[in-house]
């Protein structure tokens, strides 16, 4: 058996037999949506209990056409208050608290083509809610009373009234058709790019910890007089690689097997209303989801694991110059720079997918992995250009393994020195 | 046989090991002695393929030392390591695997190790959960798990008490009479003396003395003296002050004088017999070892300058 096989065998089922393995594996899917539902309930009740406020309006309407409309819609929110006569004594009733929010709405408001600005006094800021749920009340109103004067036909109204919506259908060549807006498409690139980002980035410093700590335990100096640095290099990386495709795979089972359950429990119409799946027919869907793209999964499967073995590959051999987590900061700073920008260039994806900006970030080693998968999302990628950057991508994970297998071994041994650039070039160009 | 041949290595343009030559030899073991920073670490790595010398050829039953010499060799380094958090008896097992073993084999020989040590015990233990003296045993254990040829021991006494000592000391003498190569790097000169066969001083890089440990002595003769009398020994400084005697330790009562040249073993008895009360005891014999190293660094040191 090779050395190689016996160090990434021993290493992975010594991670993989932890209580908190097991433990981050079975319930960290449950805490994170824990967590998510529970953020996402306090921030649903508490715009509820908002919006459900009462506030008192006193309105200082000059033309006295709109008040009337209003006090039509009044609600249980929104209760109509009289408003001290002029503008300076009605301020210092909402100073006071006598009302919550006093609107101004000038003279010509209520003519067509008269001026469209109006204000409303509030004391202190309003919440985001707050604001919305004022404009809703009304906004619609005083537009009634200004078309009114023209008395059109009521279909007319209602056709103005009504929302309007597009969807994107794409024709591959084949005549297939494939619903999902471009919003959609960059929205799940986006979520994709994070996750697998995430993936490099956690167990890429899982890796540095594993070296750090072979290092610091001076494990290193027996561990190297019987195994090529290289292999206790590549033996790490791979097993952590292997924790990391454990993890993935049974997350992914859960999610599905949840799905399923969900499905079968909830029919799928109810799903719909309570928000948790979107329906592609929903008139007023403007964003929709894409259906599931077998050539970009492959291509994330391909190249997720080449993502994370340049980028663990460079965290090893930083966990190999330092012994504790602050003296690699700067390291791991700049070592972390090409994910950094692989988020921020994600972001551009949707808005020029054929850019030079965007197809370079697309073919560019350190941020292919994530930029490719959702370009090819938003996009139609020719085919070479798929080859081209997997390709360069591969050959880029070889070299930057062998450059960190030398750095690695260069740098192991060597206690309680400040590496510098020379001295990596240096360990770099030795023989 | 462990040849060591010329060997060179610079660190960071600076020289660490100096055209070193030494032999290691079955059945035999060997005492690496020489101040801290004298070298030793560095040969010790060339020697498990750590490092390579710039220099000069590091050879084991005449391979020249690489990868798959390294599975003949079992290193205790003077930096100990163990994984903090991973069970004794595991991390023999993956060493030993490591050095090439089969699971089933490896385990074994862990077994085997843990019992000889008197460690099998703490087989499920995990070392922050052990003493640093069972640490220490097993780390003597990693270094022999796989039944090496050649055992490089690099302090491997220290924080040990009297009856680990002698037990692990026991276990080396078993590996020397099995024909396995002992390499033994200490300070601590009695455990050599009394261990060891032959012993290379290493100092400023270089080795200064080599060979075996009688004939090392033999070469100073026999002109170390230790005296027990009963007076205030006031004769000694004269005879210190007059460049006769070189005095190495003094206590009431007792001394440890070398003869210098041009002086002469009965001439002392005869100074001390008319110069002291009475003369209890008055033995000439060689040198101790660590009279020599004493020695030999300075006498490097000052050739260095």
């Amino acid at each position: 058996m090779s050395v190689l096989l016996t160090v990434f065998i021993s290493e992975y089922l010594r991670r993989v037999r932890t209580k908190a393995f097991v433990l981050t594996t079975l319930f960290a899917p449950l805490a994170i949506a824990g967590v998510m539902a529970g953020a996402a309930a306090a921030v649903y009740f508490s715009v509820e209990a908002e919006s459900a406020r009462e506030r008192r309006i006193a309105v200082l309407d000059e033309s006295g056409r709109i008040l009337p409309r209003l006090r039509e819609q009044e609600n249980e929110t929104y209760t109509l208050a009289t408003a001290p006569a002029g503008l300076a004594d009605a301020k210092q009733a909402v100073v006071d608290g006598e009302v919550d929010v006093l609107l101004v709405l000038p003279r010509e408001l209520a003519d067509a083509g008269g001026p469209t600005a109006m204000s409303a006094y509030v004391k202190d800021k309003q919440s985001l809610t707050a604001e919305q749920a004022l404009r809703r009340f009304v906004l619609d109103v005083v537009r009634d009373v200004r078309l009114a004067q023209f008395e059109l036909a009521p279909a007319v109204l209602k056709t103005i009234n009504e929302r309007l919506s597009l969807a994107t259908i794409g024709l591959s060549e084949s005549g297939d058709e494939e619903a999902g807006s471009t919003a959609g498409s960059v929205a799940v690139g986006l979520a994709m790019a994070i996750v697998m980002l995430m993936v490099m980035w956690i167990y890429g410093a899982l890796v540095m910890q594993a070296t750090m700590e072979e290092k610091t335990s001076r494990m290193a100096e027996i561990l190297v007089s019987s195994v090529r640095p290289f292999d206790l290099l590549m033996g790490k990386v791979l097993s952590i690689g292997g924790v990391a495709a454990t993890q993935l795979v049974v997350w992914g089972a859960m999610l599905a097997a949840f799905g399923m359950v969900a499905s079968m429990v909830v029919p799928a119409a109810d799903l719909v209303e309570l928000g948790v799946a979107t329906s592609s027919s929903a008139g007023d869907a403007t964003i929709s989801l894409p259906s599931i793209r077998f050539d970009v999964l492959f291509i994330v499967v391909l190249m997720l694991p080449l993502g994370y073995v340049i980028n663990a590959s460079l965290f090893g051999a930083l966990g190999a110059m330092y012994e504790t987590p602050q003296e690699a900061q700067v390291a791991v700073t700049i070592a972390m720079t090409p994910m950094i920008v692989a988020i921020l260039m994600v972001q551009t994806v949707g808005l020029a997918p054929n850019s030079p900006f965007v197809a370079f970030g697309s073919f560019f080693p350190f941020t292919a992995p994530v930029m490719l998968p959702t370009r090819m999302l938003v996009a139609d990628v020719p085919a070479w250009q798929v080859v081209l950057s997997v390709v360069l991508c591969i050959v880029s994970a070889l070299a930057v393994v062998w450059l960190a297998g030398r750095i690695f071994r260069g740098s192991l041994l060597t206690y309680g020195k400040k590496f510098k650039f020379r001295d990596v070039w240096l360990i770099l160009t030795a023989d | 046989m462990l040849e060591v041949d010329q060997v060179v290595k610079h660190y960071d343009g600076k020289l660490a090991v100096d055209h070193a030559s030494l032999t290691a030899r079955p059945g035999r073991i060997l005492g690496l002695l020489g101040p801290n920073g004298a070298g030793k670490t560095s040969i010790l790595r060339m020697v498990n393929n750590i490092t390579k010398p710039d220099a000069g050829e590091v050879r084991l039953d005449g391979r020249v030392v690489g990868r798959a010499t390294q599975a003949a060799i079992g290193y205790m380094p003077e930096e100990r390591g163990l994984y903090k958090n991973v069970k004794v008896l595991d991390q023999l097992v993956y060493l030993a695997q490591l050095k090439g073993l089969r699971k089933q084999d490896a385990r074994r020989s862990a077994y085997r190790w843990l019992d000889a040590l008197d460690a099998r015990d703490w087989c499920d233990q995990r070392p922050r959960e052990l003493s640093r003296g069972m640490q220490q045993k097993v780390q003597f254990a990693l270094a022999l798990v796989h039944s090496p040829r050649l055992v490089i021991l690099d302090e491997p006494f220290s924080g040990l008490d009297p009856i680990n000592s002698a037990l692990m000391e026991q276990v080396i003498r078993d590996r020397k009479a099995d024909g396995a190569i002992v390499i033994f790097a200490s300070h601590r000169m009695e455990q050599v003396e009394d261990l060891c066969d032959e012993i290379c001083l290493i100092a400023n890089g270089r080795v200064v003395i080599a060979g075996d440990l009688m004939e090392v002595k033999r070469g100073f003769g026999r002109n170390t003296v230790s005296l027990e009398f009963e007076g205030d020994g006031a004769f000694l400084d004269g005879l210190a002050e007059a460049g006769r005697v070189d005095v190495l330790d003094r206590s009431d009562g007792r001394a440890e004088l070398r003869i210098l040249d041009g002086y002469s073993a009965t001439a002392l008895l005869d100074a001390a017999r008319q110069q002291t009360d009475a003369l209890y005891q008055y033995a000439a014999s060689y040198p101790t070892l660590r009279e020599i190293f004493i020695r030999a660094v300075r006498d490097a040191e000052i050739g260095a300058r």
